[in-house]
Order: structure tokens, then sequence, then C-alpha cells
């Protein structure tokens, strides 16, 4: 029952705050100086995240958060070689910007860390208590009977609000599988209907089409109307659009 | 609304805040109530007043235009006591770094949380919010895009009564300002920190005596 409500989720500093507990482990200011000397050390802190990620399940998905660190660890090595070659390195603007930025972004953070700390420090020490509205707690603890206290902490008020948000998602995917109708697709099956019939209408070509498939319908008729292929009339505003095929000589 | 009208709907606001329990809007308030919104402000303002009393157990919690009731921080070891257990559970380094960026500077967005970071954050917001310690609006001014909260359930955890009220508040804020606007003069900094470093060491030490 402990787990019932436990998300895995591997969990380290970002590379800001690891950045800014590195320079200040070693009592420097912030500059392109410092960055250099604490290059290695972020250089190691990556080797040990990667060494764990790959100890991990699912590996797949924390590329997408290594790979800002491994951005951050090619700055630093870019920062540290100019630093040791002892001539200037060809002036990149964009790079010599992002490393006034990232120093600016250390500064702020360095200013803002004392934050981590006071959250750190109320942290569960003095808890507001509230309870659930009394109806939708009776369903909830029906159905998921909620364990103790501890792991009820942080779920049944907002079961409810967490369901109605994958209902929005199943909804949201339905959608989209619908809305897939390429307009390349379209064009190959009007290509094919042209091939047996010489002329036809768009109420025809459209019927029992959904909205996304009267435009790429539509998108696709133009297409064509542009190649050549086809010929549009329309009679009068809102009329429907005569479709006839060109037949080449 | 005359004086004995007025009593009498403070007496209905607590009792409906006891039944209802959860986040509750002004505008269901003054719905429930049948009366103006404009009244339900400052009939929740009384009432947050009446509960200051040193014979009150209780205490509002406020958020994103909504309220609720709970129990005073001072009075946690209560319910330690009846379950004979202590509730612990630690914030990682990430949830902290989120948690402190959203408390401090909501509503923040995502490649705002991501910038001060400098990392992906998706992963920790989506864990955050099962957690029930965030919440997330769309951005009226930004398609596709959401803006983060602390949820009630985060207020609670941390025995406060609004996100104004963490301590220096206002100072990050201000922080934030300057930076925002490039004119961060580094001897003001370092007399910031000083500064909140200090409260910091002093809340220590008053807890420990």
């Amino acid at each position: 029952m402990n787990n019932v409500y436990k998300l895995k989720i591997f969990d380290f500093e970002g590379p800001i705050e690891k950045l800014v507990e590195l320079i200040e482990d070693k009592k420097l200011e912030i500059n392109e100086l410092s960055l250099a000397q604490i290059t290695a050390d972020f250089l190691n802190y990556l080797e040990n995240l990667t060494s764990q990620i790959q100890s991990e399940e699912n590996k797949k998905q924390y590329l997408q958060i290594l790979s800002s660190f491994v951005v951050m660890a090619s700055r630093l090595i870019f920062i540290k070689s100019k630093s040791l070659l002892n001539f200037n390195l060809e002036k990149d603007e964009e790079e010599e910007k992002a490393i006034k930025d990232l120093e600016h972004r250390l500064r702020w953070f360095k200013e803002f860390r004392p934050a981590l700390k006071i959250i750190k420090n109320l942290w569960l020490k003095n808890i507001i208590f509230s309870r659930s509205y009394l109806e939708k707690k009776f369903l909830v603890s029906h159905i998921f009977a909620p364990g103790n206290l501890k792991d009820a902490f942080f779920a049944p008020e907002y079961l409810n609000k967490i369901f109605g948000e994958f209902e929005k998602i199943l909804k949201e995917e339905k959608t989209l599988a619908k809305n897939i109708i390429s307009l390349e697709e379209k064009i190959k099956s009007l290509l094919a209907h042209f091939k047996l019939v010489q002329e036809t209408n768009f109420s025809k070509l459209s019927e029992n089409a959904s909205r996304q498939e009267l435009i790429v319908t539509f998108l696709a008729i133009l297409h064509l109307a542009r190649e050549g292929l086809i010929s549009l009339e329309q009679n009068g505003y809102f009329s429907d659009i005569i479709i006839k095929k060109r037949n080449h000589e | 609304m005359n004086e004995s009208n007025k009593n009498k709907k403070l007496a209905e606001l607590e009792a409906l805040l006891f039944i209802y329990g959860e986040p509750i809007s002004f505008k269901k308030i003054s719905e429930v109530l049948e009366i103006t919104e404009d009244d339900a402000l400052k009939l929740v303002e009384d009432f947050k007043e009446s509960l200051e009393g040193e014979n009150r157990g209780l205490i509002l919690l406020f958020s994103e235009e909504k309220i609720q009731i709970g129990t005073k921080p001072e009075f946690s070891s209560i319910l330690e006591k009846l379950i004979k257990k202590e509730i612990s559970e630690d914030l990682t380094p990430a949830s902290l770094e989120t948690l402190a960026l959203i408390l401090y500077f909501s509503p923040i967005s995502r490649s705002k949380i991501e910038y001060h970071r400098g990392v992906d954050s998706s992963f920790i917001l989506k864990s955050l919010l099962l957690r029930g310690l965030i919440e997330r609006y769309p951005d009226p001014k930004m398609p596709n895009a959401y803006l983060y909260v602390p949820s009630f359930n985060l207020l609670r955890h941390l025995g406060i009564s609004k996100k104004e009220d963490l301590p220096d508040y206002q100072k990050f804020n201000e922080l934030n300002k300057k930076f925002e606007e490039g004119k961060l003069v580094q001897e003001d900094a370092n007399h910031l920190s000083e500064n909140i470093i200090e409260n910091i060491n002093q809340e220590e030490q008053n807890k420990s005596q």
C-alpha cells in the first residue's frame, strides 16, 4: 500500500544551481575565470549523473534532461579552452552573448538560493490541516482505499482533479487521431477519383466529411487547380463548386 | 448589510467553509450565501480577523481568488499525536528549486522556470502537479502555454496562509524585478543576500531555543 501513489522520478539539482554551488564552495566570484576553474568539477558531476541514469529503468526519458547538462558542459569547456590558450579565439558574438547571459543567470540564482533554504525549513514543520469535501472523500475512499494518512496526504482531494486532467488528455488524443488526414493522401485519392470521372462537384466530394476533412479536400482541390490538372467553376456566391478534369493534349 | 444580518452571514460563512472543506472561490461563496461578491470579500476579511484571536484554532488560506479553512500551523503536532507518527517526506533538489521559483514568482511559466534552473523541467512539473503541490492554468497571453501557481496543499504543507507570507517575499520580488530590468548593482545584491542569510540564521536560533 505504501507505494500506491508514489511516482518515481529521477531527481537532481539543475545545472544553474550546481554551478552556483561549485563556485560558492571555492569562494569565487561569478565571472568567466571562475567558470573555467570549476569546469572539471562540473564534468565530474555530469559523469556521475550519466552513470546513475545508466542504471535507471526508463533512461530514455532522462535524455532530454541530460542534454541541458551537456550543453552547459560544452559551454564551460569552451570557456576553459579560451582561458588556457593565451591568444584570442575568433570572436563568436553569439557565444560571447551566451556567456554573459550565463553569468547573469548565475548571479540571479546566487541571490535567490536562500529561498530554497527557507522553503526547506518550512516544509512539513507546521502543517495546516484541512479536509476534503465529505461527499468526494466518501467516494474516493471507497474506490481507492488509501492506506494511512501519510499516503493519503498527497492524494484524495486531488484525485478528482488528476482524473479530470487524464480525461482531458484522453479527449485530446481522440481529436488528434481524427485530425490526421494528410493533404498528400487526399490529393492522391482525388487523382485516382478523376481517372474514373470527368466532372464532379465539391459537395459530392465532401459528403459526410468531417470539418477537418472538408478543409483538406478544399486545399487539395486548390492544389490540383494550381497544377492545371483540374478546372474550377462557381456560378454564384456560396453555390457549389464544379470541378472538371482538364485533359492535356 | 446591517449588523445582525452580517453576524448571521458570518456564521453561515463559517458553516459553509466547514462543510465544503476544500478551496472555494469568492464567486461560489457569494452564490451560496446570496450576497454580492464585494460583500463576500468583506465578509471573508471580517471572518479572517475573527480567527486571529489566541482562543481560535483555525486559519484562512488564500490563493488565486479562492479561500480554504484549516487548522493553525502551530497545532500541527496535534495530528501527529493522534496518529502517533511523524509526518516526513523530503523534498528532492529539483522539487525544491522548482517549488521555490513557483512560490516566490507565481504565476510563472515553464520557460521561465527552465531559464532559471538551466534544465528541461517538464518531468518535475508533471510530478509536482500529480502530487498536488502546484496547479496550472492556460496563460491568457500565450496560447499553448501554462502558468504555474502554488496549490493550497502546498501552502498547508509549509504552514503559510498565503504565498505573500513567505519570509522575504517582497525582497526576492524586488530582486527579481531589478534583475529583469538588468539593473542589479553587485553591492546591492551582496547587501541583500547578507540580510536574508542573517534572517535565516536568526530564525534557526529562535527555533533551537
